[in-house]
């Protein structure tokens, strides 16, 4: 009875680990020795004990965003399983609320973006428009294609079904739908191929640009969402690909927690060894993406 | 059902004293008003007693063949009765401020006038127990809309918009005429009860039948590909005409198709797929020309096309379960169809008016000259955000309703069917994702470069709040948008009187899954408060931060240029390049002006249109050839009044021949 409960406060508090894994993953193949691991912590208790300065453009949309994507954001946590652990809340169809929950959140940015009138971010606003218009598909087909394959329409089910059956049958159908969700992952967390959290060129941004004008306790906002959605759609990869073991809850659920830390190495390594993708590049990469998903939908029919 | 005669006789009264009154134009605007409150009050006890109890029934001989003058009230006509009644009167009371400045030519009080008639036309297509008075009122209903648009014929392509859609709405009516002359002529009555009774009758034109009614009724909705005059004519009608238009009278083509196809026997296999597969052209290249768009209305009516494409996904996938049984996610969808029809309504009907407020006051729709308006408009600006999120399906606001339906009727057919309903569930499912993430883009757009960032153009700076008297119409239908977003799951009890009405009615509604149903609707609203909560804690935690530090401003980061400008923003044309550009085989853009040339560049030019192909490349071609048709007879007609007069002499010859064999 607790575990449900435990499960979304795990993700709220460890969540502003992942990029600090990734960045000393990062920092190692550069052969530094990076920030400390608990830097975001240290950068949003800062962050919410600073004023802010708005400019004299912006309306009440321009804070209104980080709230309502951070609003978002806290309420799709509550909706992913992991470690075979179902979630909070779960239901038939409660991934048509997950995506549209992820919508909202990438609304509000740009939307935020746009309250500033910056050509900068206004750009920005149209790159991250343009590829998350064309990741939802693909989220849409592998989460279907999951869903088929264990025959549930809810994402606790269906993950959490498939975690136990696990990979033993080794199918094509999960390999082609995790390989779609790994790129749905990159996009909406803005990591490279396709963005660069750490390029410093308004002109190369896209997620970064959005968020330029904001300061103090909305960039505090800000940053703890870019956390949790690291944590919450790493949810999905790591309860599709990581089966679990016995009967033990907690043990599986200490698995699932690592599997996310895994997961936070393993961008740590693409970012390392790859570099961002050309913007023009980025849509076939993405439609790339989505032929997996809906192949991997289509042979769950056979 | 005397109350729904009176409720036609007061509007129809209402409006030729509207007409009479046309010289003040406050007087004329009150007549109006006042009749359609007092009708619509007429209708609230026959309406609900339709959706909670039984169907009413009016039924009253009269001198035409072909039965008698029935209208008729159930469930199904009460539920697109209810929206209709509720634009109306919004409609009606923004119009009032709307034609009441001096800014905007008021059409005289026959504007009013054809406002009633047209919203009398509405209801009586939705009542009609006959068809030949469905027809009559499916005319009156076009010539109506046709004087609306025309309200301010002044200006030229107002005038060739009114054209255009007299052509189509005509064109459109033909398949209906030949569809009830064949289905009479079959069951030897007009009454649709009588053509539901005799299923024997359709044997072997079901299909023809079928297609007939699919033209037919289709073109009123804006189907792919009869959708061309909708962006043509919507944008030129006045606001409060465009959101009547757009909201309500696009849904009584889905509501003809409904109705007809509820008297049939079930449907042949290729009826669902053509129905979804339409649905899925029209949503998608509804929201990519959408997306393209400058002027604020087309955009809004090109993102009706994509909506009347999701209803008929819906449609679709429902008519799909029919063949199969009526499983689950039959009546999920058919669900989500019904369920879009009041939230496409009601969000359609707030950023048309919002878009009127906007023309009102700065007497313009084009995106690039306007921009910051949310300072100058702050009620408009928050109303077309309403609108704009819950046409784009995002929770908490009630689009999202209905895409749960839908996309849940969607995955539950990839999940639970075998073979083809799986394939028609990711037809499905990829199209309305696909539509919902460029419809975030598209009004993330339009709201972004309307009402955000600096004044485009320099005489925008300066200059009134939008008109007091318009706001109330916005915030009655912003308001009415939260309430059902807030509600959602207290609607399915009505929802299903109508989802039963259908024939054969769905067996699956029956306990189980209807529990189920209401489960998850339920789930998916704690969903919805939560997040509320969530907000709210957010917002209050940002204010307390907030508090206790200084709070300073600046200008936006410029990236240290030292003079920036209004005119650097981004623009609404290159928001959407990167969508436009990859599209372009599909997306007809034409690129014309003059680049800057040399070292020192004089002032350069570029001007980006987007027309729509199948106007330019299919409907112009054609029709221009059809009207040269008849070129060649014009030999026959020289002015000789004598020949003229032997014409008649050997037509009536040739009669008498024929008719004496």
């Amino acid at each position: 009875m607790l575990l449900p409960w435990i499960l979304p406060l795990i993700g709220w508090i460890l969540a502003p680990l992942l990029p600090g894994v990734i960045n000393r993953v990062k920092a190692g193949f550069a052969g530094r020795q990076g920030p400390p691991l608990l830097q975001i912590y240290y950068d949003l208790g800062k962050l919410l004990r600073k004023g802010a300065v708005y400019s004299r453009t912006t309306t009440w949309i321009f804070p209104a965003g980080p709230i309502l994507t951070l609003a978002a954001l806290l309420t799709a946590s509550l909706l992913v399983p992991l470690g075979g652990q179902e979630a909070w809340l779960g239901f038939p169809g409660d991934l048509v609320l997950f995506c549209g929950l992820l919508a909202l959140a990438r609304l509000a940015t740009l939307l935020a973006a746009m309250d500033t009138g910056s050509s900068f971010e206004g750009m920005g606003a149209s790159r991250e428009a343009w590829f998350g218009a064309l990741a939802e598909p693909t989220l849409y087909f592998s989460l279907a294609a999951v869903g088929r394959y264990s025959g549930s329409q809810s994402l606790s089910q269906g993950l959490g079904l498939l975690s136990a059956r696990g990979w033993y049958d080794v199918d094509p159908e999960l390999a082609l739908a995790f390989a779609a969700l790994l790129v749905i992952f990159l996009v909406e967390n803005c990591r490279i191929p396709v963005d660069d959290p750490n390029t410093h060129l308004e002109l190369t941004m896209i997620h970064e640009v959005m968020v330029l004008d904001h300061g103090g306790p909305d960039l505090a906002f800000i940053l703890y969402g870019s956390a949790l959605r690291l944590w919450i759609l790493g949810s999905l990869l790591v309860s599709l690909l990581l089966p679990s073991f016995g009967s033990n809850p907690w043990l599986n659920l200490g698995l699932g927690v690592g599997g996310q830390f895994l997961t936070a190495a393993l961008v740590g390594v693409i970012e390392s060894v790859m570099a961002r993708l050309r913007l023009a590049v980025v849509p076939q990469l993405l439609v790339g993406a989505l032929t997996l998903a809906v192949t991997a939908a289509l042979l769950g029919m056979i | 059902m005397n109350w729904v005669l009176a409720a036609l006789g007061i509007w129809l009264a209402g409006g030729l004293a509207a007409w009479m009154a046309g010289r003040r134009p406050g007087l004329s605007a009150s007549l109006c008003l006042g009749s359609l409150c007092l009708g619509a009050l007429c209708f609230a006890g026959p309406v609900a007693g339709a959706l909670w109890s039984a169907p009413l029934e009016w039924r009253q001989s009269w001198a035409f063949p072909g039965g008698d003058l029935v209208l008729h009230l159930d469930a199904l006509a009460a539920w697109f009765l209810l929206p209709a009644l509720f634009l109306s009167l919004a409609g009606a009371w923004y119009g009032k401020g709307y034609w009441s400045g001096h800014g905007h030519a008021y059409p005289g009080g026959k504007a009013w006038f054809f406002y009633n008639l047209l919203t009398g036309a509405i209801a009586v297509v939705l009542l009609a127990g006959n068809a030949l008075l469905f027809l009559a009122a499916w005319e009156v209903m076009a010539v109506a809309s046709f004087f609306l648009v025309l309200c301010h014929h002044q200006e030229e392509n107002v005038r060739r918009a009114g054209w255009v859609y007299l052509l189509a709405t005509h064109l459109g009516a033909a398949p209906l005429l030949a569809l009830f002359l064949l289905a009479g002529t079959r069951t030897g009555s007009l009454e649709f009860a009588a053509w539901a009774a005799a299923p024997e009758a359709w044997a072997g034109i079901g299909g023809l039948a079928l297609c007939l009614a699919l033209v037919g009724f289709g073109s009123k909705a804006g189907l792919f590909p009869f959708h061309v005059w909708l962006p043509e004519a919507h944008p030129a009608a006045p606001s409060h005409v465009s959101a009547l238009l757009s909201g309500i009278m696009l849904k009584t083509g889905l509501y003809g198709l409904l109705r007809f196809t509820s008297l049939l026997p079930a449907p042949p296999d290729w009826w669902p797929w053509t129905l979804i597969a339409l649905g899925s052209v029209s949503g998608m290249y509804g929201i990519l020309y959408a997306m393209a768009q400058r002027d604020l209305k087309r955009f809004l009516a090109y993102s009706s096309m994509e909506n009347i494409g999701i209803l008929f996904l819906g449609f679709g996938l429902s008519e799909l379960g029919r063949l199969h049984g009526n499983p689950a996610w039959s009546a999920l969808a058919w669900m989500g169809c019904l369920w879009h029809v009041w939230n496409h309504a009601l969000g359609k009907g707030v950023l048309f008016l919002s878009a009127g407020s906007v023309l009102h006051t700065t007497g313009t729709v084009d995106m690039e000259r306007l921009g910051g308006l949310s300072r100058r408009m702050p009620w408009t600006s928050r109303t077309f955000l309403v609108g704009a999120a819950a046409l784009c399906g995002i929770p908490p606001l009630n689009g999202f309703w209905s895409e749960l339906a839908l996309l849940g009727a969607a995955l539950l057919a990839i999940v639970q069917s075998p073979g083809s309903p799986m394939l028609a569930g990711m037809l499905v499912l990829g199209s309305l994702a696909w539509m919902g993430g460029l419809a975030v883009a598209a009004f993330a757009r339009s709201a972004g470069v309307v009402f955000l960032g600096e004044p485009r153009s320099e005489s925008l700076a300066d200059g009134g709040s939008e008109s007091p008297l318009l706001r109330g119409p916005l915030i009655l239908l912003a308001s009415a948008c939260l309430l059902l977003s807030l509600i959602g799951p207290a609607i399915l009890n009505p929802l299903a009187k109508v989802m039963e009405s259908r024939r054969p009615s769905f067996t699956t509604l029956e306990f189980p899954f209807r529990a189920e149903l209401q489960q998850r609707l339920f789930f998916a609203w704690t969903g919805l408060v939560i997040l509320v909560f969530f907000i709210l804690a957010l917002a209050l935690l940002r204010r307390r931060l907030l508090s206790r530090r200084t709070v300073e401003s600046s200008v936006t980061w410029d990236c240290g240029y030292a003079r920036p400008a209004a005119g650097m923003q981004y623009t609404a044309g290159s928001f959407s390049q990167p969508a436009t550009s990859v599209l372009v085989p599909v997306v007809d853009l034409r690129r014309e002006g003059d680049p800057p040339r040399g070292i020192f560049p004089v002032p350069a030019r570029l001007q980006a249109h987007i027309a729509d192909p199948l106007l330019q490349r299919f409907y112009r071609p054609v029709l221009i050839a059809i009207a040269r048709l008849p070129e060649r007879l014009h030999w026959l007609q020289h002015g000789n009044l004598h020949l003229y007069v032997l014409y008649v002499a050997a037509t009536l010859i040739f009669l008498l021949f024929w008719l004496m064999d």
